[in-house]
């Protein structure tokens, strides 16, 4: 049964990152299976309004206030007319909220309850527990969580993480990774590979330079690398706060010949930058799916990675060597990927193919729609006590607080259903679709 | 599309996953996310946070360390009570500061000498011209501001002054740049209400001596092995300022004094350590990992 589907989120194109993939390949793929997916975000720059993208998903940029990181400012109540607005007029079924930085996810799910509709939540990211940014967060994420329809974790990590967080019961929390469009993602062809340079061993680093990516750690590790092996170069494509400190450790060490910073680079043109190579080093120091890597490995490079987070859970132990987020532990891991590509023991070419029958966009739009089907408004709609006590129970202070915040959104419904009553409303007219789905799509999965 | 992994929906839609395999030959859950598994999605394993840990970097505190802990807050109010004591004594009950600050000033340079601290004779010099130079300036600097204005921004500073203080006991740590300057704009502040050049002057160099190298002198006798020092100097100015209390303003205060000095070395400490036990800190996978780097230097 086709739903109508609403995913609001903060994080949205034109912005890249793993977020705004996730959404667009999601609802790229849920459209495929013959359901109509809408898209609600704030705007970015002049992009305000409705656009449209492949195959008539629709995009709503709601103008809205940003404060950190084009995450929107947290307004509890403040959304809530926009978002009624486009609910009714797309006879939306399904509130699918991403990112828990994000205030249209959280907004979303909160006013989406009050008007009885189904509610799923994405988690991305992982978060700690013992500082005050986190702190607050989680107390937002508990508070959306506590009357949700069902939430997706993008991994086994990042399930226990949220579940920790937002007090969740486990059996309502599903664990669907990420995938990669493995198309994008060839390694090498063979006349790229003959303008490649045989002699020498490329570490590629395709890395924001934050220091929780592990800068700190890729700048203490290269001058040890290259003063053990005269044949590794290095190619670091990313910019950020740590890209000084990159250049000045090139220049102590006279390796301008041997490391290469490109910048900033496309996501179109990560996989031209990838084949390059032949080791993908990863030395991030938090990570809650590890995309990039997954991509690295599909473009046939040899993975070194540091034992963080998610990652353990990406890859199969084959396809890659493990590091402690240490020092010496890195440059071992690194002399020992270096020992296997030189001696040609492992066969990197095969990735490619492995890592797309592993990871597909059809497989996480189906296994999402499993979570979809589930939902059952008989069990979500309940009296509103019982809803209260719910959100009474996540603290003290919060608790009431939270009771507070869902009384006073029942009455700003009220009082929106007066002003604008539901038949005033236009409802708009479907973009048309041909529900077929191509043996290819249900043979990859 | 027969293959058993499209089993996912129908069992999330049961109420309760299975916990345990039902089948025989179904394969052992793994917590890996590349394999498509015969488990439902929201399946929730034996081993699910089974790396949580709680509680690991609690450090567990004994009473009368904290006790010695939160002495230094009530020293460092002493230091500043000090300070505003011989004020009230200028200013209410026109005492002549001159003899008692010149002795003051012997004792903190005779102790200057033995200690061999980081400022040396003639910094200290330097800085006593420079006050005795600026005295006329600052004598006149607040003519036009009540003295209620001053005696709450005084009031406000003395507070972050004991709020904002580095109390510490380690080694290579004290750094105090903040509670030095909020109590030289404290001194500065009060001495503006004096009336005679001399008494600005006297004044500020006293509060100096007593607001800023004092706890620099006693933050060296803890962190020396004169640690017996410390709580000598610590009760002889507790006495001092009980005395002063009594005599410059009336009893009730003194018990006020006396009340807070028990409430912050006994009642605090007790209650905070009543406190660690709804600790619950919680550690995983999901933390950013601290790398560990074999210099510093990069």
């Amino acid at each position: 049964m086709p739903y109508n589907i609403a995913m609001c989120t903060d994080f949205f194109y034109p912005q890249p990152g793993g977020v705004e993939f996730h959404v667009y390949h999601l609802s790229q793929k849920l459209i495929e299976l013959g359901h109509s997916v809408i898209i609600i975000t704030h705007d970015y720059n002049n992009r305000n309004g409705i656009r449209y993208l492949t195959n008539g998903l629709k995009v709503y940029y709601v103008p809205f206030w940003q404060i950190y990181r084009s995450s929107g400012f947290p307004t509890v109540f403040s959304l809530f007319p926009i978002l009624r607005n486009i609910f009714i007029r797309e006879t939306i079924e399904i509130i699918h909220g991403h990112g828990s930085m994000s205030t249209f996810a959280h907004e979303a799910i909160f006013h989406g309850r009050t008007m009885g509709m189904k509610t799923v939540f994405t988690d991305h990211s992982l978060f700690g527990f013992n500082n005050l940014g986190d702190i607050l967060g989680n107390k937002v994420l508990k508070f959306t969580m506590s009357d949700i329809g069902h939430v997706i974790c993008v991994s086994h990590t990042c399930k226990e993480n949220t579940v920790l967080r937002g007090s969740l019961n486990p059996s309502k929390c599903s664990v669907i990774p990420n995938a990669v469009i493995s198309k994008d993602f060839q390694p090498a062809t063979e006349s790229e590979l003959e303008s490649k340079n045989k002699d020498e061993i490329v570490i590629v680093v395709i890395s924001r330079l934050f220091p929780n990516k592990g800068a700190d750690l890729l700048t203490a590790i290269i001058p040890k690398i290259c003063e053990v092996n005269d044949k590794v170069k290095f190619l670091i494509a990313g910019d950020g706060p740590k890209f000084l400190d990159l250049e000045q450790m090139r220049e102590k060490y006279f390796l301008q010949e041997r490391v290469k910073l490109m910048g900033t680079v496309r996501h179109e043109d990560v996989r031209n930058v990838m084949i390059q190579g032949d080791i993908y080093l990863h030395p991030s120091l938090t990570e809650a799916f590890g995309t990039v890597i997954v991509e690295a490995a599909s473009c046939g490079l040899y993975v070194v990675t540091t034992k963080v987070g998610a990652i353990p859970e990406v890859l199969p132990s084959d396809m890659f060597n493990f590091a402690e987020p240490e020092e010496i532990s890195l440059i071992s891991a690194i002399k020992l990927a270096i020992e296997k590509i030189e001696n040609q023991e492992v066969n990197t070419y095969q990735f490619h193919k492995r890592i797309n029958n592993m990871y597909s966009w059809m497989n996480i739009a189906k296994r999402t729609e499993n979570v979809y089907n589930s939902l059952n408004l008989d069990k979500l709609n309940q009296p509103l006590i019982k809803r209260l006590s719910k959100y009474y129970c996540c603290g003290i202070i919060a608790g009431k607080l939270y009771v507070l915040c869902v009384i006073v959104d029942i009455f700003i419904y009220t009082i929106l259903e007066w002003l604008y009553p539901k038949k005033i409303i236009d409802l708009v007219t479907k973009w048309p679709t041909k529900v077929e789905i191509d043996d290819d799509a249900i043979d990859e999965f | 599309m027969g293959s058993p992994k499209f089993n996912i929906g129908k069992q999330l839609l049961s109420p309760s996953p299975p916990s345990s395999p039902i089948r025989q030959n179904i394969k052992p859950w793994k917590k890996l996310l590349y394999l498509q598994q015969s488990y439902p999605d929201n399946y929730t394993d034996k081993s699910f946070l089974s790396q949580l840990k709680r509680n690991t970097t609690v450090a567990k505190y004994s009473y009368l360390k904290l006790i010695d802990d939160f002495s230094l807050i009530v020293f460092y109010i002493t230091n500043i009570l000090l300070v505003i004591l011989m004020f009230i004594g200028i200013y209410v009950h026109e005492w002549d500061p001159t003899l008692s600050i010149i002795i003051t000033s012997l004792i903190s340079t005779i102790i200057l000498f033995i200690f061999q601290t980081s400022i040396n004779l003639k910094s200290f010099i330097l800085i006593t011209f420079i006050l005795l130079i600026c005295s006329p300036i600052l004598k006149s600097l607040t003519k036009s501001t009540s003295s209620d204005s001053i005696w709450a921004i005084s009031f406000i500073l003395s507070i972050s002054n004991t709020i904002f203080h580095e109390y510490t006991n380690e080694k290579n740590d004290y750094k105090p740049i903040t509670s030095t300057n909020i109590s030289l704009s404290n001194a500065i502040v009060l001495a503006s209400r004096l009336n005679s050049t001399l008494q600005v002057f006297l004044f500020i160099l006293y509060s100096i001596q007593v607001n800023i190298l004092l706890p620099l002198f006693d933050y060296k006798l803890r962190v020396s092995q004169y640690k017996k020092l410390h709580y000598i100097l610590f009760s002889v100015l507790i006495t001092i300022t009980s005395y002063l209390i009594y005599n410059l303003l009336n009893y009730m205060f003194l018990i006020y004094w006396l009340i807070s000095i028990v409430t912050i070395l006994l009642i605090i400490p007790y209650y905070f350590l009543s406190l660690q036990r709804y600790k619950n800190e919680l550690q995983g996978p999901w933390d950013i990992a601290k790398p560990k780097l074999l210099s510093k230097e990069m």
